[in-house]
């Protein structure tokens, strides 16, 4: 079994990653297989979904802040004298990060005539939520189009010189961005739809002008 | 005033509900009479949050969501996650389990391609090769059902190995139904190769160039209708894809036509490479053991217990000091690299070790630890190269699970295929296409 080795670049902050993708293209990366998104601000603060982050998440805000005042009053942090070893939880765990999101383009050398893969490369960049510093490659690569969407959709990263982007996956009048890592699983999202009175109609429908001439 | 009533456009929404649609998507199509001018697809209708729900189970927890990613073809996302999550590990199953994982794959593949050829010729008409092909399908599914206990849902793979061995029987099964699925597929070629009301739908519609197919990043069988032959399986053969000989159609003009051809030749090359899995196949385990570290003097009270099978399965881990044998009970619990896999059956309802071994590892953030960072590793799905970005913060559950789908890249570039065409062209080249909105949408 043999591993894909992949040519690690990576984007220093402040500096744009656009250029280096330009660059890349321009030396035969002609396939952008994936773009993807990793939020890191819960990098390094034990797994997801321990102990701590439960019994916080189980407890409704009034009855946690009592719970809380009580356990202060007696000297106490709310949550820890309940937990086996709390510092086994984050054992072993890596450093917190600095940057908050990091993006990763990930590259390919095609050969189209014998097919063969000549090299990949992986474009890091790990940037905070604002502002917004990436440039959209879909002039690069037009399936960046619906990835940058997709991560637009789901992260909540903007791209400068696309103000106007749209959703890929959820719909217009979804609140949040889901795979941010301080979105709760649980959050429900506000019904949608037409009220009783109103005309019935779908924002999203309309974004294709339609171009039809009445007479 | 007529000129400007024959000029002018206007706007059909085709879908999500549409019975020529394959799955639920909606077009906007801009259409002057039946042509259409441009077009627009909206997906996300099937979004289940594959990735965010990943993110809240244990790693093992993660594979039945991805049976629902490409649900013709499970097994290869079983695969292909399970795949990445053992490179990040840095594990290798044993290779009886991989030649099982490649003829799971390859099983799936078919199915993959009889849905895709089957329910697109049934769109245009050919009702008899959809009875066919998915007469075909459902014998392979079957054949799934035996080896893993569900035709679609099969939640086959395991982070180490599988989950069961080979039934017995199996091989004379699988060959047995090989014949009538081969019997099929020429039945099926017969009626729709040389078949003029096929022919005339389906040759240079839906068509696309080698370079705009590569600016989409379009893989698969798409991409070797164009005349490209990458194929992730020849260009980073994981599993044991390199000691299997097999071939690469390729098309050349990248219409429907041609991406039809190449499902049907994949079809014969995917039975071809399960036939020689089933000669080359070796003996022994199908997963990794459990190589669990015990601390020494648990070693010593197992003995005094009397329970020497287990003494051959663990290895001593002998401290003069003893001072990790002190340092706290969840070092231990936590299994090493090794230990990742679910002790068998007989040992979990028969031996109290067998039972705590499979308690720590599934109970909630007890479980396998993958060490951190993040890894990237693609097979060859269906619709082509199927990838799994993985993110793991040392934890019990993954920090992130990217899918890469393999059939958004053809639907973003679908406007190219459609724009020009006819409402007609439109049924062909949304079939071939083969969107699987359950992996499209995750």
């Amino acid at each position: 079994m043999t591993a894909m080795v992949w040519d690690v670049r990576r984007v220093e902050p402040g500096e744009p990653a656009f250029e280096l993708l330009k660059k890349l293209k321009e030396d035969g990366y002609n396939v952008l297989v994936d773009f993807t998104a990793v939020d890191y601000s819960a990098w390094g603060k034990g797994p997801k979904g321990d102990e701590t982050d439960d019994l916080k998440r189980a407890v409704p805000t009034e009855a946690h802040n009592l719970v809380h005042e009580i356990a202060s009053a007696r000297g106490e942090e709310y949550g820890t004298p309940h937990l086996p070893g709390k510092d086994t939880l984050t054992e072993g765990l890596p450093a917190p990060r600095k940057e908050r999101f990091e993006v990763v383009w990930r590259l390919m050398k095609l050969d189209p005539e014998t097919g063969d893969d000549r090299g990949r490369a992986a474009v890091y960049a790990a940037f905070d939520e604002e502002p917004p510093v990436l440039r959209s490659a879909a002039s690069l690569w037009p399936v960046a189009d619906w990835l940058e969407r997709e991560v637009w959709d789901m992260f909540g990263i903007r791209f400068v010189d696309r103000p106007d982007i749209k959703r890929l996956l959820l719909y217009e009048e979804f609140k949040g961005h889901p795979l941010r890592k301080d979105y709760p699983i649980t959050r429900r999202q506000p019904l949608i739809g037409p009220k009783a009175g109103e005309p019935a109609g779908n924002p999203s429908f309309n974004h294709l002008e339609p171009t039809i001439k009445y007479e | 005033m007529t000129t400007d009533r024959e000029k002018t456009t206007y706007m059909l929404n085709m879908g999500p509900q549409h019975p020529a649609m394959h799955g639920v998507i909606r077009l906007l199509l801009e259409l002057e009479g039946e042509k259409v001018i441009s077009s627009d697809a909206e997906i996300g209708f099937l979004h289940r949050a594959f990735e965010k729900h990943a993110e809240t189970e244990t790693w093992n927890n993660v594979v039945p969501w991805t049976d629902r990613l490409n649900y013709v073809s499970p097994l290869i996302n079983n695969v292909g996650y399970a795949l990445a999550v053992e490179q990040l590990a840095g594990l290798t199953s044993p290779e009886r389990g991989q030649y099982l994982r490649v003829i799971a794959c390859e099983l799936s593949r078919v199915t993959d391609h009889l849905t895709c050829v089957g329910a697109s010729a049934m769109e245009l008409g050919a009702f008899t090769v959809f009875l066919y092909l998915i007469k075909a399908r459902e014998w392979i599914y079957q054949l799934v059902d035996s080896l893993t206990g569900a035709r679609i849902t099969t939640s086959y793979t395991r982070v180490g190995g599988v989950k069961a061995d080979l039934p017995p029987g199996f091989e004379e099964k699988c060959l047995a139904v090989f014949k009538k699925v081969r019997e099929a597929i020429a039945d099926s070629d017969k009626l729709l190769t040389k078949n003029r009301i096929f022919r005339d739908r389906v040759d240079g519609t839906g068509k696309i160039s080698k370079a705009d197919a590569l600016a989409y990043g379009i893989t698969g069988p798409f991409l070797r209708s164009t005349g490209v032959p990458y194929d992730v399986r020849r260009a980073h053969p994981y599993l044991v894809y390199d000691r299997l000989d097999f071939e690469v159609p390729v098309g050349s003009s990248g219409d429907n036509f041609d991406r039809y051809l190449c499902r049907m030749a994949e079809m014969e090359q995917s039975l071809r490479i399960v036939e020689q899995c089933f000669k080359q196949i070796p003996e022994g385990k199908h997963s990794l053991e459990v190589t669990e570290m015990k601390d020494a003097f648990t070693y010593q009270d197992m003995g005094k217990q009397g329970q020497t099978g287990l003494l051959k399965k663990y290895q001593a881990k002998v401290d003069q000091t003893l001072s990790e044998g002190q340092r706290g009970f969840r070092r231990n619990i936590s299994t090493t690299e090794t230990g990742v896999t679910l002790p068998s059956k007989e040992d979990a309802y028969g031996s109290i070790e067998g039972l705590m071994n499979h308690f720590e590892l599934i109970m909630w953030s007890w479980g396998i630890k993958i060490p951190p960072g993040e890894t990237y590793l693609a097979v060859e799905g269906g619709n082509g190269e199927l990838g799994f970005h993985v993110v793991s913060s040392g934890g019990d559950r993954p920090y992130r699970v990217r899918c890469r789908p393999p059939c958004l890249n053809p639907m973003a570039a679908l406007p190219l295929l459609l724009n020009g065409g006819y409402i007609a062209d439109i049924v062909p080249t949304f079939g071939s296409v083969n969107m699987i909105a359950g992996e499209l949408d995750r």
